[in-house]
């Protein structure tokens, strides 16, 4: 669905040209897309699992264009981060019921549970400029996965994921062309514009590289912490000792003061 | 003189409040900024903003102090999670993660977020915090102080006496035993998310019939003396947080709600859950009957002020009124953890010398919308804005003509009541209204009720009783008067109560203005009055956040101070 622009924002939301900067990692992710589908749709659970991905990933999308809408010094920029906001809003709303659907339809039929994302806060933490940038390079990729996706929906005869995918993706082209307008907007010129937008490229790799980073240390952690656990497990006896679970309506000793 | 920050975090509804000079300038709760609903984490934009509202930077506070000791907590944690071994192993990597990973260096992030010395960074017992924080702001001198929650470092109830600026410790209930993970535990049970579906589980209860009391005395058994103990095997709080409910509870009761599963009240089973709910309530008034008793033998005292989660129960907050004893029973609107966050500012605001702050009347302690923005915002969208000279009466005309209006003026609300701020306000009459909000904006289960707001001299005229401490803030309910009870149609619950909000303009003078109004075009002066947001978001804070919701939700209008946005009939 095209938002409703008063006629300045109208006047610049034509498509642009897309910067072929902003094509490189997107065509990798298109690609893998592509020859995963086969795999990540290949029963109702796996796919609801994957929709269900998309609407925390839109939901989360809201939230930072919410907050884009909150501090962006530019009244007509708000206007956009709203109306984009409103689009993510209303796509996690419709990747949710699907998944529901999905889910329900599954040899084990299952609930998933309510839509909670979270936002990183990135207008504050790349400002304006580089959130732009971001933006648009997540915009790009999402909507090179689903084209992607469409494609496999259609020999699949996937005609109610199709449809869907369909009608998010009006969204996400126009999403494309918009922060692009606006972001070579914010910048000085075409070179600006690349610097911005390779900048954020390279945030991106490096946060794909702390978030695998991560995802091993929880894995040692939490095998180190059961090896803690097991060592432990004499401690249990005298704690149930030392300190057993107090019952009733204790007396209370008046608390220590505010450290 | 001194400028004292409190904030709560690190469970849920994180907060942040500003108290200078003993007086209580601004509290906020972190999810209206973060847009992210019950946010639990550091409340730093909270925090910025109540400062930013003062006047003031972070290197003018005197101290900031943090609602709970992070070191007792973890202490608790690590018993509990020992004592229960081994059934402890899946939640004991995660339970420490979560202490040593963050909560337990709260203090130094706090320190390091706001640039504020170390040594300004300090922190205050958890009940501690909520009994201030209900006490200190009510009208009395001279109170019992009941606090009911989950659980704090290591209490989950405790009894206090509060006198003058002082507050005695009298005695508490210890965890694993609580009346909250109770009632969470039930809540998971029926199928509602736990430390939201708890409104949820009130308002079903309406629909059952409490029969099953000898089942709840294997659950839940109550001593003479205010005391309580929970058949630990029916709960998994012990052990695994998330759970909250054991197997034996289902074989007590039978197999759990399935989350997420529509709710049809014509349906047996379903019905069958409604009356779990029911008993569950009458249970809990009761506990909690048997503590008001207790605290008032231990303080002799004629008031009696709620602080904790359980403390928004509005049904046994009605009762406790009418049955313990009590003359007078005062509730903070945000009486939850995110209260926390007043109690412990005001503790260290008496501690460094400053007074106690006088009563609050006002939940209204948040942000004002920057009109003029959201004037250009609304005309960037496109969208048919335009002024108003008298936005109480054009509120008032699209109620009368039964249209859903969304009413966001003045500062917003403290806590989880919307209280006229920042509102979805509706003529109360028809039921058809409740469906049209329940199913196209708010998207909830068919059986929660909505609130009526009236003006405060007219309460008598359709509720039997008068207005109270409890009435300004929404957390108590009243019957709606028989006669009454077919103009109210759309606020009066299935037990013929409602949880009214009475209105004084002193109070929440936006919303007095719209039901004066109405009374001056010869209707009732009562709007339905629930929370501005859809399902699943926190309330509308900003200008920005309203025109999002308007973009998103069929209101009929939408007035923001002074602007109006409507659709067509």
């Amino acid at each position: 669905m095209r938002p409703r622009l008063s006629a300045p924002l109208a006047a610049t939301s034509a498509p642009a040209p897309e910067h072929p900067a902003a094509r490189v990692r997107p065509r990798l992710s298109a690609t893998l897309a592509r020859r995963l589908s086969p795999l990540t749709w290949r029963t109702p659970a796996r796919s609801a699992h994957k929709l269900f991905s998309f609407a925390l990933a839109e939901q989360g999308s809201m939230l930072d264009m919410q907050l884009a809408a909150a501090h962006t010094p530019s009244p007509a920029r708000a206007a956009l981060y709203l109306r984009h906001a409103d689009d993510e809003a209303r796509h996690a709303q419709m990747f949710a019921r699907h998944a529901q659907r999905l889910a329900g339809a599954a040899r084990r039929p299952f609930t998933l549970p309510p839509l909670r994302a979270d936002s990183e806060r990135l207008f504050e933490a790349l400002g304006e400029r580089d959130f732009l940038a971001f933006v648009h390079h997540g915009e790009v990729r999402a909507r090179d996965q689903f084209e992607a996706y469409l494609q496999w929906f259609a020999r699949a005869g996937r005609d109610a994921e199709h449809r869907l995918l369909s009608a998010i993706l009006v969204d996400e082209r126009r999403h494309c062309d918009y922060t692009r307008e606006l972001l070579a907007e914010l910048c000085a010129d075409e070179h600006e514009l690349r610097r911005a937008l390779r900048r954020v490229a390279r945030w991106e790799l490096g946060r794909g590289w702390l978030r695998a980073g991560r995802f091993v240390a929880e894995r040692v952690y939490v095998a180190t912490m059961l090896v803690l656990y097991i060592l432990a497990a004499p401690l249990a006896l005298l704690v149930r000792l030392a300190r057993p679970i107090r019952r009733g309506l204790l007396p209370t000793p008046a608390p220590s003061p505010p450290e | 003189m001194a400028c004292v920050l409190g904030i709560s975090a690190y469970y849920h509804d994180a907060a942040a409040a500003l108290v200078v000079d003993g007086q209580l300038v601004a509290a906020i709760q972190e999810e209206r900024l973060s847009r992210i609903k019950h946010d639990p984490g550091l409340p730093i934009s909270a925090a910025l903003a109540c400062l930013a509202h003062a006047g003031m930077q972070p290197g003018d506070v005197d101290r900031v102090a943090f609602y709970e000791e992070p070191f007792a907590k973890l202490e608790r944690v690590l018993v509990h999670l020992l004592r229960h071994l081994p059934r402890t192993w899946r939640s004991f990597p995660r339970a420490l993660a979560g202490q040593l990973g963050r909560k337990l260096w709260v203090l130094d992030q706090l320190s390091e977020a706001l640039a504020v010395p170390r040594d300004r960074v300090v922190s205050c017992e958890h009940h501690r915090s909520h009994a201030a924080s209900a006490f200190l702001v009510s009208p009395f001198e001279d109170a019992a102080v009941l606090v009911v929650d989950g659980v704090g470092e290591a209490h989950a109830t405790t009894l206090w006496h509060g006198q003058g600026q002082s507050l005695r410790p009298l005695a508490s209930v210890d965890f694993p035993h609580s009346l909250g993970l109770l009632y969470a535990g039930l809540t998971a049970y029926l199928g509602f998310a736990v430390n939201e579906g708890e409104y949820k589980v009130m308002g079903l209860a309406a629909w059952g019939r409490p029969r099953f009391r000898d089942e709840f005395t294997k659950i839940i058994r109550l001593h003479p003396d205010g005391a309580y103990e929970l058949e630990l095997a029916c709960f998994a709080h012990m052990s695994d947080a998330e759970l909250g409910f054991g197997p034996a509870l289902e074989r007590l009761l039978g197999p759990r709600r399935p989350p997420g599963k529509p709710w049809d009240l014509a349906d047996p089973a379903d019905l069958r859950y409604a009356d779990i709910a029911a008993t569950l309530q009458q249970v809990l008034e009761e506990a909690l009957l048997g503590l008001a008793r207790r605290a008032r033998e231990l303080t002799h005292s004629q008031y009696l002020c709620l602080a904790g989660g359980v403390a928004l129960n509005a049904l046994a907050n009605a009762r406790l009124l009418r049955e313990s004893g009590f003359a007078r029973i005062f509730v903070q609107p945000a009486a939850g953890d995110a209260g926390g966050a007043i109690g412990a500012a005001l503790l260290i605001s008496q501690q460094l010398g400053d007074p106690r702050p006088p009563a609050l009347t006002s939940a209204a302690l948040g942000l004002a919308i920057d009109t003029p923005r959201t004037h250009a915002i609304a005309r960037a969208l496109g969208l048919p804005v335009r002024r108003i000279s008298d936005p109480a009466e054009t509120t008032a005309k699209l109620v009368a003509q039964d249209r859903i209006v969304a009413h966001a003026r003045g500062r917003f609300e403290w806590g989880p009541r919307a209280l006229g701020q920042r509102s979805i306000v509706a003529n109360p009459r028809a039921r058809a209204t409740r469906d049209r909000l329940n199913k196209l904006i708010k998207e909830r289960e068919p059986f929660r009720p909505f609130a009526p707001a009236i003006l405060s001299e007219r309460t008598s005229d359709y509720f039997a009783g008068e207005p109270d401490d409890m009435t300004p803030f929404m957390t108590t309910v009243a019957p709606v008067r028989p006669d009454a009870r077919d103009r109210l149609a759309a606020v009066t619950h299935e037990d013929g109560s409602a949880r009214l909000q009475t209105v004084q303009a002193a109070r929440a003078p936006e919303l007095h203005a719209v039901l004066t109004a109405l009374a001056t075009l010869g209707e009732d002066p009562i709007v339905l009055n629930t929370s501005l947001n859809g399902a699943g978001e926190p309330i509308v804070a900003s200008g920005e956040d309203a025109l999002g919701f308007w973009l998103r939700h069929p209101v009929d209008a939408l007035i923001i101070d002074d602007l109006i946005i409507e659709r067509d009939p």
